[in-house]
């Protein structure tokens, strides 16, 4: 793969990566961050003579671990800034509460409360439409996981979205 | 397509045994404006996984490529570099010693020049320190050259 080569492809699969990095770590700046990291990985092992067979996969799989791991030292760092400050009475900040007034925005807030594996497979397959095979390989778990995980990301949600129906709307 | 096989579609979706391409259909019909009334409750889902297909990252183009050039240690670039080094030497070897190693020796070489062993010695010292700044320069010249290259 030469270096033209190699730009197109990169260029072709930014977005993808980018959704990827923003489903799992949540904040737009963040997943921006995670993005240019992974890029500057790929750039520099293309340049060390690193010949990619699946640019993709290869790249999707980097970003999900630079997310997992921005995720983590985040975490780490609200659990230190809870021990000084007062505990908030709400769970959600206002960005999110602005986000969830809109039908659409609603929807987000139901996939982004989803738990990490459930939330990263129904990326991949719902919005992304990658097979069985191409998740399992991005996420590293067996095919029968992703599945299982895929039926309960939607379960839930069709859950929520039968609970606004019948709670939710009568509220207005 | 009508509301009854769409609804088995969807039946199937939340059983997680849809392919791609029925997943797609589910997309598109709920995309539309015309929706069953009994399946309207779903129309934000599907919406919001289409839209959510098109979002792209705010960077450019220029923000994505590295800035200055990343050489890897080991790159082939370097990898060049060493070779021609090594070529370089050989060929210099063979045009400092063109008849290979069997080399006459000239009398001078046999002989003894000097009487005084601290003159022989002072004249040997200043000769190699001749080869040592001669080999030294080379060195300089060959860190210049690496510099341009990597630039």
């Amino acid at each position: 793969m030469n270096r033209k080569e190699f730009t197109y492809q990169l260029l072709n699969i930014k977005d993808k990566l980018y959704r990827f990095a923003r489903r799992i770590v949540g904040r737009e700046d963040e997943a921006e961050d995670v993005v240019q990291e992974v890029v500057i990985k790929l750039w520099k092992k293309h340049e060390g003579g690193e010949q990619y067979n699946n640019l993709e996969a290869y790249g999707m799989r980097m970003t999900k671990n630079l997310s997992l791991d921005k995720l983590k030292s985040k975490h780490k760092q609200n659990q230190q800034l809870e021990t000084i400050t007062e505990p908030t009475t709400s769970s959600l900040n206002p960005y999110q509460v602005a986000e969830q007034s809109d039908t659409l925005g609603r929807i987000h807030g139901l996939m982004q409360s989803l738990p990490e594996k459930q939330r990263m497979v129904m990326q991949l397959r719902d919005i992304e439409g990658m097979t069985y095979q191409e998740i399992a390989e991005v996420l590293d778990i067996p095919m029968n996981q992703v599945k299982v995980n895929l039926f309960r990301a939607r379960k839930q949600i069709k859950e929520q979205l039968l609970n606004i129906e019948s709670y939710g709307l009568s509220k207005h | 397509m009508d509301y009854l096989s769409i609804k088995k579609i969807l039946e199937r979706y939340w059983e997680g045994n849809t392919s791609l391409e029925e997943e797609q259909q589910l997309k598109e019909y709920f995309n539309q404006e015309d929706v069953d009334p009994q399946l309207q409750r779903y129309k934000p889902l599907f919406e919001y996984l289409k839209v959510e297909q098109t979002v792209e990252i705010s960077l450019s183009e220029e923000q994505l490529k590295p800035k200055g050039h990343i050489i890897g240690f080991w790159s082939w670039k370097r990898w060049t570099a060493v070779a021609a080094s090594v070529a370089i030497l050989a060929l210099a070897s063979f045009w400092l010693y063109p008849k290979g190693g069997d080399i006459e020796m000239p009398s001078y070489a046999k002989e003894d020049t000097y009487s005084d062993p601290n003159q022989a010695y002072d004249e040997v010292k200043a000769a190699l320190l001749l080869v040592s700044n001669k080999l030294n320069k080379g060195v300089e010249t060959t860190k210049n050259e690496l510099r341009d290259l990597r630039k």
